[in-house]
């Protein structure tokens, strides 16, 4: 262990997990008799190409392929980061190139006979999916999803650990957000915390004020005022795995408008995570949610003009399926990890988050989250 | 995805700027027979988009389309919430927000023009549903990627500035962290922590936690303990634009002695950019730039096996490998390449009080 409590940079169990994942990927390509899984990550939808290469992609695209005897190719276009794969993704032949898509096509004329997935499917780059290939890259989105989304026992070990560091940083959080600061200077401070204890990775969004703050965006300039509701979700890295915590902290003493709302937004989540269980729908634990809020008359507020989804998927990415929404029925498994947050606008109080990371179990789910489900207030 | 200070600043980034960069592309599409330029973008192709309008997408993707007369529509992934937010930092006529943007994108280029030439930047990396939506609804797409190139160099003086601005806080977070520091997450705390409080868009900390080990600069997951001689580097984006240096770290003074050497090296080979003869001398070297949508495309290196042209007036980041005294020592550093024979030089020294 390090100072502050950081692991030793990368433990054998971190490449154990990484073999473990793509073993249970071999695993049922050949119960398909799939001869390759192709799988393209950037930055922002990274979850497919670290589950097949365990290469947590930070610039420009990169694509893996997976061939049925195990073998493991990474192409990337970006110099930094084929230094970085050499090193980083145990067991994968890592490829600088010129033109992502033209040199993985080349290694795919290979197999252009057999069958071949790809995932994320829509995101490919366009010279791969082209009709004149030779090669036919079916849609293995869904594959890869489900086994994103149901996590093995090492895997949710490693969520527990991530959902403990966001308690953690969100402890911070509350001693850095303080008045006269500007948002993205409490956000640098609470990125240097995280570095601190050895997390690589995070993803913060930020809001600052009253009933005037219809969301959460980026850090901007704006300065923390006595009396703001500071909104954030912050998402920290763990071997990247990434959890998430939402919660709301009001800089001075809470009004009774923020109390009254707040409270909504507890029996919200509550009764949200009241609902999952294995056999339930996403849709399911999104309609518990928005029930609450209908009930209070602020039914308006759980639509698309006020917020995106009511809890999501968590993983390798910080937001994979299923999105908790009330068109959306993907049915609840065991070892799905989860994020129940009915994070929207209120028309007086302004934009509140709540937010708590679940995991599927047999029978109902296991709350991880241990920060307090409260308004959180400044003390003097 | 972003988590650092992403705002547009019409101070620093005018709007006769974007409108300036708008105008000089819409002549080049004329003269070309180009009615629409589509330009795509995410947090990792950021440049393009961001080029024209100050926009970042702090997660998600989004197109801009541009006509060959008027300001460009952004058709975002994101959803309507987020609507206002775009358009405070983005000079654009219009958002459309959506989660199918080739098919959006497609339904505005037949509603603009019938019969449509659309060129796409980086045509064959921008995901296939958006182009198929693109071709759906043109007469032709072409590839607008040299188009862009054209237009984009030399930088003018908003681009220069941002290099400049990230330049500087790559310096000093560099500069924030020292050669006694034992603990290798402490370090990318002080460095990560400093740029972004310095108003950095986005930070990635790399490092050879022992040089005399490994020369590989890595994202370290936990920590590790930090050798005699180690190397750092930050890649960072000041509203778009990106820039790395590179510090390697010596205790004994010997070895503060050898980086400063390597450091005076480094300068007088980065001088003659855009000829590279100079950098061959050095272990490994490696050049990157922003040619279209891609910041920090690889150009030219030990690592290639071919070269990109390194245009004058446009800043690149150069990295070497310089071995000196049979020792490794790591510089990088952001460079203005020279114009009419002027002699290129860093933006930021990448020399440090305690390194000589």
């Amino acid at each position: 262990m390090g100072i502050d409590g950081a692991p030793a940079v990368r433990e054998k169990k971190i490449i154990m997990l990484a073999q473990e994942r793509r073993e249970r990927l071999l695993a049922e390509m050949r119960r398909e008799g799939l001869e390759a899984i192709v799988v393209y990550g950037t930055s922002w939808q990274e979850a497919y190409l670290r589950y097949v290469s365990d290469f947590g992609i930070l610039e420009a695209d990169g694509i893996a392929i997976l061939t049925a005897d195990g073998r493991c190719r990474l192409f990337v276009e970006n110099a930094a980061e084929a230094e970085r794969a050499q090193v980083e993704a145990g067991g994968v032949d890592t490829r600088l190139v010129r033109n992502l898509a033209q040199a993985v096509g080349r290694e795919l004329e290979a197999v252009s006979n057999q069958r071949i997935l790809a995932a994320p499917r829509t995101l490919l780059p366009a010279w791969l999916t082209a009709s004149e290939r030779s090669f036919r890259l079916e849609d293995g989105t869904g594959l890869l999803d489900r086994l994103l989304m149901e996590k093995a026992p090492n895997e949710i070990a490693v969520m527990r650990r991530a959902v403990a560091l966001a308690d953690e940083g969100y402890e911070f959080f509350r001693s850095a957000a303080r008045p006269g600061r500007k948002q993205y200077e409490v956000v640098a401070d609470v990125e240097a915390f995280l570095r601190r204890k050895g997390s690589p990775d995070n993803f913060m969004i930020i809001g600052s004020g009253n009933a005037d703050v219809r969301g959460m965006a980026p850090p901007s300039e704006r300065t923390l005022k006595p009396g703001d509701l500071v909104t954030t979700e912050l998402t920290p890295a763990i071997e990247g795995y990434l959890a998430q915590i939402c919660r709301t902290l009001v800089l001075g003493k809470a009004t009774p408008v923020q109390k009254q709302a707040f409270a909504i937004w507890h029996e919200a989540m509550e009764a949200g995570i009241a609902a999952v269980k294995p056999g339930v729908t996403a849709a399911d634990v999104a309609r518990a949610e928005n029930d609450v809020f209908r009930r209070h008359g602020l039914g308006e507020y759980t639509t698309s003009k006020y917020t995106r989804v009511r809890g999501h998927g968590l993983g390798l990415s910080t937001d994979i399926k299923p999105s908790l929404l009330e068109d959306v029925d993907i049915v609840l498994r065991p070892g799905m990890t989860i994020i129940v947050h009915p994070n929207t606008y209120h028309p007086e109080a302004g934009y509140m988050v709540l937010g708590d990371v679940v995991v599927v179990t047999e029978n109902g789910c296991e709350r991880l989250t241990r920060t307090p489900a409260q308004l959180f207030e400044m003390s003097a | 995805m972003r988590r650092g200070l992403i705002s547009w600043s019409k101070a620093e980034l005018p709007e006769s700027a974007l409108d300036a960069r708008v105008a000089r592309v819409q002549a080049a599409m004329g003269e070309a027979g180009i009615d629409l330029l589509a330009v795509y973008t995410n947090p990792a192709r950021e440049s393009g988009v961001a080029w024209f309008t100050g926009f970042i997408p702090y997660w998600n993707q989004c197109v801009m389309l541009l006509p060959r007369a008027g300001r460009p529509t952004l058709v975002a992934g994101m959803t309507a919430r987020v609507r206002d937010w775009i358009m405070r930092n983005a000079h654009v006529e219009a958002v459309a927000n959506t989660t199918r943007i080739g098919a959006e994108t497609g339904r505005l280029i037949a509603e603009k023009t019938s019969g449509a030439v659309v060129a796409i930047a980086d045509i064959d990396n921008v995901p296939g549903s958006i182009v198929d939506g693109i071709r759906a609804s043109a007469a032709a797409v072409v590839d607008g990627s040299s188009l862009l190139e054209r237009a984009r160099a030399p930088a003018d003086p908003a681009e220069l500035a941002f290099a400049f601005k990230a330049a500087t806080i790559g310096h000093a977070a560099l500069a924030s962290a020292t050669a006694d520091e034992t603990d290798a997450a402490r370090l990318v705390a002080a460095i990560d922590g400093e740029a972004r409080r310095l108003g950095a868009e986005e930070v990635f900390i790399a490092l050879a936690p022992d040089l005399t080990v490994n020369r590989r600069l890595i994202r370290l997951e936990g920590t590790a303990p930090l050798a005699g001689a180690f190397a750092a580097r930050i890649s960072l984006a000041y509203k778009g634009t990106w820039v790395r240096m590179v510090r390697t770290f010596g205790r004994d003074a010997m070895l503060v002695r050898d980086i400063a050497s390597a450091v005076a090296n480094f300068a007088a080979a980065i001088a003659s950019l855009p000829r590279i003869d100079p950098l061959e001398s050095f272990a490994t070297f490696l050049i990157e730039g922003c040619r279209t949508t891609t910041p920090l495309e690889p150009l030219a290196g030990t690592m290639l096996d071919d070269r990109r042209a390194i245009a004058a007036g446009t800043v690149v980041t150069v990295q070497a490998t310089i071995e000196t005294n049979g020792r490794a020592i790591l510089v990088g550093a952001p460079v203005l390449v020279g114009r009419n024979g002027e002699a290129s030089s860093a933006l930021v020294a990448p020399r440090f009080d305690d390194a000589g």
